[in-house]
């Protein structure tokens, strides 16, 4: 009985030290696989480091999208065209003015983006935010110059038929569908909810995700702002 | 899961209504921080966003919402899927028990359609919410604005 313990204590003594040998082992294998990757990981990010900086989201560097002539109308029913946005940087945001929750939420962020990157001190002026409709079939220029100007006064609301208007959502990749209208024939419009943010040379250089915070996407405009007035 | 929770639901539904069909009618909910995003002047639709706790020992069941301010009021969340916002009509929304349901911008809402005169920030409005079981709830929900300026006071 006693000599039975005794055995099965080395027995079990022997299984637990060939484990620890196995764990050992796995576990150097391990650190040394990570040691490896992580410097394998920080030579790449040297190479990269030229062309791309590392932590701005949405920047697309070093391959920004040159975009093409379109042509749109402005709230004052004045041509707004791929020239309009040569030197200034703009926001753009697609939507429509039946939209209850998502415009409402993205152009008081614009809001806000525009009063802190007007009171910041490196701020050169040369912005502007701008709401694309999607809804060209209910969005007049009044009633999008009503909506966007309510936001901010220095806002653009811009509109065209559905070939004018995809003259300039093509080139982006904005998706737009109108949902089956109601009884009282109204309907809703799904679409794209990302910012887009054009430089003053028309180059489509980062798209912002949502959900949109105005802090982050001023802090961000302006790192963007900097790198690519560095590179060009 | 989905079944069990169904099953709680119609079982604990047929159990209460057994017992004490009064307890049903009276819907012990609260409300908090109830309000209106301030639109343009032109707006057609707005959103009310606010906090429901259900403080009973039930399932709660919100249907709908009415106002005197409004032509009507549909249950919506909006959501967003590979980048799109896509608006999704509800037709129920199930409080659980002792809980609490956040209707937030950016995702669940009260679609206010056709405001009946122009709401500006500080305004009040009557609304009114209603459940499955027949009972409702009325509330006042404040207008207010997430600008840091007044639009209102030097345009319109």
């Amino acid at each position: 009985m006693r000599q039975g313990n005794v055995d099965r204590i080395r027995y079990n003594r022997a299984v637990i030290s060939q484990r620890s040998i196995i764990i050992v082992t796995f576990l150097g294998g391990l650190v040394a696989l990570g040691l490896g990757l992580g410097l394998f990981l920080s030579m790449q990010s040297n190479v990269l480091r030229i062309s791309e900086p590392p932590g701005i989201k949405g920047l697309l560097w070093p391959q920004p999208k040159l975009l093409t002539p379109f042509t749109l109308i402005d709230q004052r029913g004045n041509r707004f065209d791929l020239e309009k946005l040569k030197g200034k940087w703009s926001f753009v945001f697609f939507g429509y003015t039946h939209c209850p929750d998502i415009c409402p939420i993205t152009l008081a962020v614009f809001d806000s983006v525009h009063n802190e990157l007007v009171e910041h001190p490196s701020s050169s002026g040369n912005l502007q935010f701008i709401f694309v409709s999607v809804d060209p079939e209910r969005d007049t220029p009044e009633q999008l110059g009503n909506y966007v100007t309510y936001f901010n006064a220095a806002f653009l609301g811009l509109s065209g038929n559905e070939q004018e208007l995809s003259g300039l959502t093509r080139q982006l990749g904005i998706l737009y569908l109108r949902t089956e209208p109601d009884d009282s024939e109204n309907y809703l419009v799904d679409h794209t909810a990302a910012v887009f943010l054009i430089d003053p040379l028309g180059r489509l250089v980062a798209i912002f995700s949502p959900p949109h915070d105005a802090k982050q996407m001023a802090t961000r405009f302006i790192d963007i702002r900097d790198f690519v007035e560095s590179q060009t | 899961m989905i079944l069990s929770t169904r099953f709680l639901t119609t079982f604990f539904g047929a159990l209460l209504s057994c017992i004490s069909p009064s307890s049903v009618a009276e819907t012990a909910i609260k409300v908090h921080d109830a309000w209106i995003r301030e639109g343009p002047p032109t707006a057609t639709v707005l959103a009310a966003y606010l906090d429901i706790e259900n403080q009973t020992n039930t399932i709660l069941k919100l249907i709908g919402a009415d106002s005197p301010s409004f032509e009507r009021i549909e249950i919506h969340r909006t959501e967003m899927k590979n980048g799109i916002a896509r608006m999704h009509p509800q037709k129920v929304i199930t409080l659980s028990p002792l809980s609490r349901m956040v209707f937030s911008p950016g995702n669940y809402h009260l679609m206010l359609v056709g405001p009946k005169g122009p709401l500006r920030a500080g305004a009040t409005v009557e609304l009114e919410l209603q459940f499955e079981d027949g009972s409702t709830y009325a509330l006042t929900v404040i207008v207010r604005t997430a600008l840091a300026h007044d639009p209102y006071q030097h345009k319109y």
